[in-house]
């Protein structure tokens, strides 16, 4: 006996309920999406970052220029240095001399920081592993670092905001659609905390933002009189 | 914030001592007598500790939104002014006291024979993880600290080995303050204890709670100095491992309390987390911060 193939009323009904059902889901699931293009981005930078930490044939004035430039190249520097701000943000007018004292200090801030401690890590193994999208603008980039000697490696995130106009895609001139906003190490969001800090010496100085300023000042002083050098036993 | 100290923290917690663990489950590891005062190494242990637990109890209610737990969490510290007094003593007796020994220590011991001794104490701790474990109901995390126990303290040499971890059974780690999270009992306020270290009033609780289930807060082996000297052990030989990497945190953060206090924020949130991968729909909605206010642009920042 031939079967009848041809689809009962309620069998289309069920097709057609089937399909929508098909077309919602991808419609919202659709943010969750892996990111292929914000992978390649951050493979991308890893490697970068590591040739420049680890090329031993620069001076590191040399490298320390260089990381600086892709450092900031690469942070979201519209978003960020507001973030950090916290509610204090509001108060510093486009133009305000504090504003462009902050942008300046945060920039010395985090090269200098950055350059001398990551150095410690341009050894280590960093993987991506997935990612995820949050909506049309944010994809969160997962990964790992496992630092040298150890055995078990650790959780490395990079939350990135695709640049307006940009769609991403693999290479290297369209993988500059994305800034980082921020890295999690382990669990920790590094801009979260950094603002927490930043907010309580403003909010602690009754709102003055020199007083941030001073502070920022006092940290690039004080990591110019360190020099790289081997920490002690671990 | 210096991104080093996180790794560094996470290095030390997370693979010489491989079980993800909380801070305040830490300072109840040391909970004994007189060897309390070398607590204060935990107000220094990175809350980044308990940033990858496999086994994770379910969240509380309020730690279900990252941005808005923050900042609830921040306007918690009501005692803040005593909280930061307290810091600064802790910070001291560090400096003086268990820095100091734990300098000497990491002298004579090498790296690996050090994160065998924290495996040690790790395995001691057992009993307080097996009994919130079940406290949370978790069966499946109670019989893997179980077969842990059994495996490390046989043929991994009393814990020195995680020969266990080999066989198919990963380190977790959870503490009381997960448990009574669970339950829905709130952080209450942030409180800076002198040589714990941070704290909620909930996690407070938690580790009078977990010193109950600990072994050697009792003192019931003869000659009475071994297990305040095991005490003091474990938290020199825990201090060492973060020997110079500690610095980086005051060195680089222009309001180490603050770090400190969000760092420990952090470190419990995630460690209330049921998953291990990130949800990316807990991160705060930056959309509600108005940047444009700002006026900042790339060419500002790169320039």
């Amino acid at each position: 006996m031939k079967a009848n193939t041809s689809p009962s009323p309620r069998g289309r009904l069920a097709t057609r309920l089937l399909l929508c059902a098909c077309a919602l889901f991808a419609l919202f699931a659709a943010p969750a999406r892996a990111d292929e293009a914000a992978e390649q981005y951050v493979m991308d930078l890893v490697a970068r970052a590591v040739a420049i930490l680890d090329d031993q044939e620069e001076d590191e004035e040399t490298r320390r220029e260089a990381f600086r430039t892709l450092l900031l190249a690469n942070v979201d520097g519209r978003r960020l240095p507001a973030f950090l701000l916290g509610q204090y943000a509001r108060q510093l007018k486009p133009d305000d001399e504090q504003k462009h004292a902050y942008l300046h200090l945060l920039q010395e801030f985090m090269t200098r920081i950055y350059f001398v401690r990551l150095q410690e890590y341009a050894d280590d193994s960093i993987k991506v592993t997935g990612s995820r999208a949050r909506n049309e603008r944010e994809v969160v980039v997962f990964g790992t670092i496992l630092p040298d000697g150890r055995k078990r490696p650790l959780s490395l995130n990079w939350w990135l905001l695709r640049q307006e106009g940009g769609e991403g895609g693999g290479d290297g001139a369209e993988s500059e659609s994305f800034r980082i906003f921020d890295v999690q190490v382990a669990g920790i969001w590094l801009a979260q905390e950094v603002r927490a800090g930043f907010v309580s010496v403003i909010r602690n100085n009754q709102g003055s933002f020199d007083a941030l300023l001073a502070h920022l000042r006092s940290r690039i002083d004080a990591q110019l009189e360190t020099r790289p050098s081997g920490t002690e036993a671990q | 914030m210096d991104i080093s100290a996180w790794i560094c923290y996470a290095q030390g917690i997370e693979a010489e001592r491989p079980s993800p663990m909380t801070r305040a489950a830490l300072i109840s590891q040391t909970a004994s007598g007189a060897c309390r005062l070398a607590l204060l190494l935990l107000m220094l242990l990175p809350a980044a500790a308990c940033a990858s637990n496999g086994e994770k109890p379910a969240p509380a209610a309020q730690d279900a939104q990252q941005g808005a737990a923050q900042s609830a969490f921040e306007e918690q510290d009501i005692f803040e002014p005593f909280n930061r007094y307290v810091f600064e003593v802790n910070i001291f007796l560090d400096d003086f006291l268990l820095k100091p020994m734990a300098t000497w220590y990491a002298g004579l011991l090498p790296p690996f024979a050090r994160a065998g001794v924290g495996r040690f104490f790790d395995n001691l701790k057992s009993p307080v993880v097996l009994t919130n474990n079940l406290l949370q109901g978790d069966r499946d995390a109670a019989r893997t600290t179980l077969t842990r126990f059994a495996i490390n303290s046989s043929i991994g040499f009393l814990g020195f080995l995680d020969i266990a971890a080999e066989r198919g059974h990963p380190p977790h780690k959870t503490d009381f303050g997960q448990t009574a999270g669970g339950w829905g009992v709130p952080h209450g306020p942030f409180l800076m204890l002198p040589f714990f270290g941070p704290a909620t009033a909930r996690d407070a609780l938690g580790i009078g709670v977990d010193a109950a289930f600990d072994p050697l807060s009792y003192n019931l082996i003869s000659p009475r100095w071994i297990l305040p000297g095991l005490s003091g052990w474990r938290v020199v030989n825990a201090r060492s491992q973060y020997l110079g990497k500690l610095d980086s945190l005051y060195g680089t953060s222009v309001d180490p309390y603050a770090s400190m206090r969000s760092l420990y924020f952090q470190s419990r949130i995630n460690a209330s987390m049921r998953s291990e991968e990130l949800d990316v729909g807990d991160l705060p909605d930056i959309d509600e911060f108005d940047f444009d206010a700002f006026g900042a642009d790339e060419s500002d920042f790169s320039r």
